[in-house]
């Protein structure tokens, strides 16, 4: 594990999981959003009040979808040259995967934090008005007639 | 959600000046849906600002409540600007509807039911208005033009 060697061997496995799972996510985010949530208008604007929808909405967005996409391609990035180390035995393929690494970790870890502290932001007040002017009026309007 | 911001109005001139702010601020697409009131509609400062902002944007689309014909006779410049603009704008005419405005997609004007003919004096103003929301309001606009009869200006 201390060898140089097995240090790349752990880089490619860690770059074939961080690829896996946040390629995954942005994949699979916007199919989500679009097939079950968005098919239940009427219900989702009060699942705003509800932290989860707000993160899955929040990580649906296209800067998010986007830095996810980066952030999964880095992981490719770093696991080849741990490769091409593994094959080439050149010190400093080593080095650049390392140092790509550490890079990834810490905007993943950045991106993971800036994406859960903005969907814990409530603006309950705000959207209760909202849902009162459009969903309500709406309603109200349809027993009128 | 992160930058959604609201401000209710019970008054009529606060309302204008903020439909006068959502207009102004007016790039893509408009979509309303309004009673056309000849008090608020022929207002110099509501009638500029919306000349200014059809000519701008890409996309109009309006719903008329209620009688159209009546609307012409007391809102003639509106029923003249859609004529010139007839490339992008399209009218149709629905009753009893809310009045609503939509603006880039992004923010809207929202009012609460009231009389034809009486300007309504419950406002809401929203600003990054989420996206779920947003879907529901326009799920409903897009029934309404649907069952709307066309307009020719």
């Amino acid at each position: 594990m201390n060898s140089p060697e097995g240090l790349a061997e752990v880089l490619v496995g860690l770059s074939n999981v961080g690829f896996v799972v946040f390629f995954g996510v942005a994949s699979f985010v916007p199919i989500v959003l679009e097939k079950s949530l968005f098919s239940r208008k009427q219900d989702s604007a009060e699942l705003l009040f509800r932290f989860p929808y707000r993160l899955i909405l929040r990580l649906g967005e296209t800067t998010s979808i986007v830095l996810l996409i980066i952030l999964s391609f880095l992981f490719i990035l770093s696991g080849l040259f741990s490769l091409f180390y593994l094959v080439l035995n050149i010190n400093i393929l080593l080095v650049i995967a390392e140092t790509l690494s550490l890079l990834i970790m810490l905007l993943a870890i950045l991106f993971i934090l800036y994406i859960v502290v903005c969907s814990m932001r409530t603006k309950d007040e705000e959207l209760k008005l909202l849902i009162q002017y459009s969903i309500n009026e709406q309603q109200k309007l349809k027993k009128k007639k | 959600m992160h930058n959604l911001k609201t401000i209710e109005m019970r008054d009529v001139e606060t309302t204008k000046q903020k439909v006068i702010g959502l207009l102004a601020q007016a790039k893509d697409e408009i979509l309303m849906s309004t009673g056309l009131n000849s008090d608020f509609y022929n207002d110099a400062k509501i009638k500029t600002t919306i000349t200014d902002a059809f000519r701008r944007v890409k996309k109009i689309r309006i719903i008329i409540d209620g009688d159209v014909d009546l609307r012409k006779t007391e809102t003639p410049w509106f029923f003249e600007l859609a004529k010139e603009l007839n490339q992008k704008l399209q009218m149709r005419q629905n009753k009893d509807i809310l009045h609503w405005l939509v603006v880039d997609n992004k923010n809207c004007r929202l009012e609460k039911v009231h009389q034809l003919g009486r300007v309504g004096t419950e406002n809401l103003v929203a600003y990054d208005v989420p996206l779920p929301v947003l879907e529901n309001i326009k799920d409903s606009y897009n029934k309404w033009w649907d069952e709307g009869k066309p307009i020719d200006p």
